[in-house]
């Protein structure tokens, strides 16, 4: 189901949350909003499902204008982050219930109801009261009752939050794999960069109420259109330097670029930093914290720039050891300093 | 020992409250079983029960204060939750309008009497207005509301005030509901009136029955507008119990005492059937095990 957005604007009683949003998205896609609280992801999403009038702008889902459907009418339909099964509802029911909304017979909505459960691995559970579920089972008859509704476009909010880490990890995987079995359009809400990254075909990261930057996790990671975006994921470091006669300069480093004269920050991350090479960037271990899993290690460039960098497996390293590291640059990404800075 | 000082100290109005309570239940039942030696009666005795039930005005006055009470709770309720979705649909439910609802519930039953009188009697605003536009030749064909035995005067009278009581009681719960499990109704296919009868509704019933068991043992038990708009005879079991505890023949206040007691007993054995009632919607709701 394509989807597109042109200029969106919504706005409650405290101001406006979506300044002129645009979105494409193609057939069976999976793309991600990803954003800070407040930046307006959930509003665009209740916007796209009808929960929430629209100020300006226009919906359309398959070329269909859908800006102005009433919500029961979209066929967008939302896994909500509080999963809002109907309590006084059996499981059977809660699945069954967007089947009953369209009329299917009872027999049949309870027939499909357990399949759908099957499905999701919730077999046997049609008799029990959502009260009587865990979290996880709980998200699980959401899946369900969502996938019942045959959804034209599936929407997640915040979908795994709720759940702890193990869990979380597991639901992913269904989802993916429910998106395969039933070739469904997929926006997930999130603010969990793993999350977005690892499941999306793109990602679409908002701020403040505007799309900032659309593309696969690939290339809203590594290139980055501005500060604020490479900021969002984390570990980042950022080297001053300036451009001359299109070579970029910073102490130790200088590469050929496109970019006009100035003065530029360049972009690096813990992965440009090798230790293991005998290079010409001093850095000296600052502290090292064993996470289980991994070590993070916080050397100090001479430069004073600080890197955290995480070792797999155990690290032979001191605090206060000093190491001959070499920086790495494949993709230089260079953010221009304004003269206001 | 300070914490047990404090609870007994939080605790001692409530206790006090029901201290006085239990001391004016104790002093009916005494009474109703004939024990006021002030009056010369010792000697305790079943009979004026017997008395309440077998008189024929009482038992009519029991009659009339169900009417009444299940009239204007079943309609209050229906037209209060009526008037709650619709606020909910228009996204009033909080600020001004909550004022505005508010406000019947605050007039006095005494002044609402008076309201109904001058609104509902045949020569009142409403056959006046009927008359001006043409609609009765006479206002006397305006239909006889007030002082008759169906007490339609006193049951609109409950209405007025009660069917905004059931709005304001059940708007929050209805709002929050309407807003998490009603939007993810319509989200799933539902349209706005199925959200509401499939899933807004059942899951208010609990709120909703609240309301209904507070307004009906109050229309039960009130005074006021069944003595003020009702008909002579059957009189309300109210009117009827307190015309017999006033009595100049002070040898009727056992029989008025057991009347009270009867309508006691009526009162808290509806209150436990709902409580019931209500505890077990409750847990089919989810709302607890």
């Amino acid at each position: 189901m394509k989807l597109e957005i042109e200029n969106l604007s919504v706005a409650y009683d405290t101001g406006a949350v979506l300044h002129g949003l645009s979105l494409q998205m193609e057939e069976g896609e999976f793309l991600s909003i990803l954003g800070p609280s407040g930046c307006g992801k959930t509003t665009l999403m209740k916007a796209i499902a009808g929960i929430v009038p629209v100020q300006g702008g226009h919906i359309y889902l398959d070329g269909q204008e859908i800006t102005a459907l009433p919500i029961h009418k979209r066929g967008t339909v939302v896994v909500f982050q509080d999963m809002r099964l109907f309590p006084h509802k059996t499981v059977a029911e809660n699945v069954a219930f967007p089947l009953k909304m369209q009329g299917v017979a009872k027999g049949e909505r309870l027939r499909r109801a357990r399949e759908l459960l099957q499905t999701v691995q919730m077999g046997g559970y049609e008799n029990r009261r959502p009260s009587e579920l865990s979290g996880g089972q709980q998200q699980r008859v959401a899946l369900a009752r969502a996938l019942a509704a045959k959804p034209r476009l599936l929407l997640l909010d915040e979908a795994f939050s709720a759940l702890d880490e193990n869990l979380r990890e597991e639901m992913r995987n269904l989802v993916l794999q429910l998106k395969e079995e039933f070739q469904m359009t997929v926006i997930l809400v999130t603010h969990d960069r793993e999350e977005a990254l690892s499941m999306s075909d793109r990602i679409a990261l908002m701020f403040e109420g505007r799309l900032i930057q659309c593309g696969t996790p690939w290339q809203v990671y590594t290139q980055p259109v501005s500060r604020q975006a490479a900021d969002y994921f984390g570990n980042c470091v950022y080297l001053p330097g300036t451009v001359e006669q299109g070579m970029f300069t910073a102490p130790g480093i200088r590469f050929p670029t496109e970019k006009a004269e100035g003065n530029y920050e360049l972009l690096l991350r813990p992965d440009c930093l090798s230790i293991l090479d005998a290079g010409d960037y001093p850095v000296t271990v600052e502290t090292i914290s064993f996470r289980g899993s991994d070590t993070v290690v916080h050397l100090r460039g001479t430069d004073g720039v600080l890197w955290k960098k995480a070792f797999t497996g155990k690290v032979n390293l001191q605090v206060g050891d000093t190491l001959r590291a070499a920086l790495t640059i494949e993709n230089p990404v260079l953010f221009e300093v304004s003269s206001a800075q | 020992m300070k914490e047990k000082t404090a609870i007994i100290l939080l605790l001692a109005p409530f206790g006090l409250l029901m201290a006085v309570v239990a001391a004016a239940v104790g002093n009916v039942l005494v009474q109703s079983v004939g024990y006021i030696p002030a009056f010369g009666l010792t000697k305790p005795t079943l009979d004026y029960y017997l008395q309440v039930f077998t008189r024929a005005d009482f038992l009519s006055a029991v009659w009339v204060s169900l009417r009444i009470a299940l009239f204007s709770s079943v309609l209050s309720c229906i037209l209060g939750v009526l008037v709650s979705m619709a606020l909910i649909r228009c996204g009033k439910t909080r600020g001004g309008i909550l004022y505005a609802i508010r406000a019947p519930i605050l007039v006095p039953h005494a002044v609402v009497a008076v309201f109904i009188i001058q609104l509902l009697s045949q020569n009142g605003l409403a056959a006046r207005v009927g008359f001006a536009l043409g609609l009765l030749e006479d206002s006397a064909q305006f239909p006889q509301l007030l002082y008759t035995p169906g007490y339609w005067g006193t049951i609109l009278a409950y209405l007025w005030k009660e069917i905004p009581f059931v709005a304001y009681f059940v708007l929050a719960f209805m709002g929050s509901i309407s807003a998490t499990l009603g939007e993810a109704a319509e989200n799933l296919g539902a349209s706005a009136l199925r959200s509401f009868w499939e899933i807004t509704l059942p899951m208010s019933i609990p709120v909703i029955a609240r309301a209904f068991l507070i307004i009906f043992i109050f229309a039960f038990g009130g005074y006021e507008l069944p003595l003020l708009l009702g008909a002579t005879a059957p009189k309300a079991l109210s009117v009827q119990t307190y015309l017999a505890y006033t009595s100049p023949d002070l040898l009727q206040r056992p029989l008025a005492m057991a009347m009270n007691a009867v309508m006691l007993l009526l009162s808290s054995l509806l209150a436990l059937i709902f409580g019931s009632l209500v505890f077990r919607l409750n847990r089919r709701m989810g709302g607890g095990k």
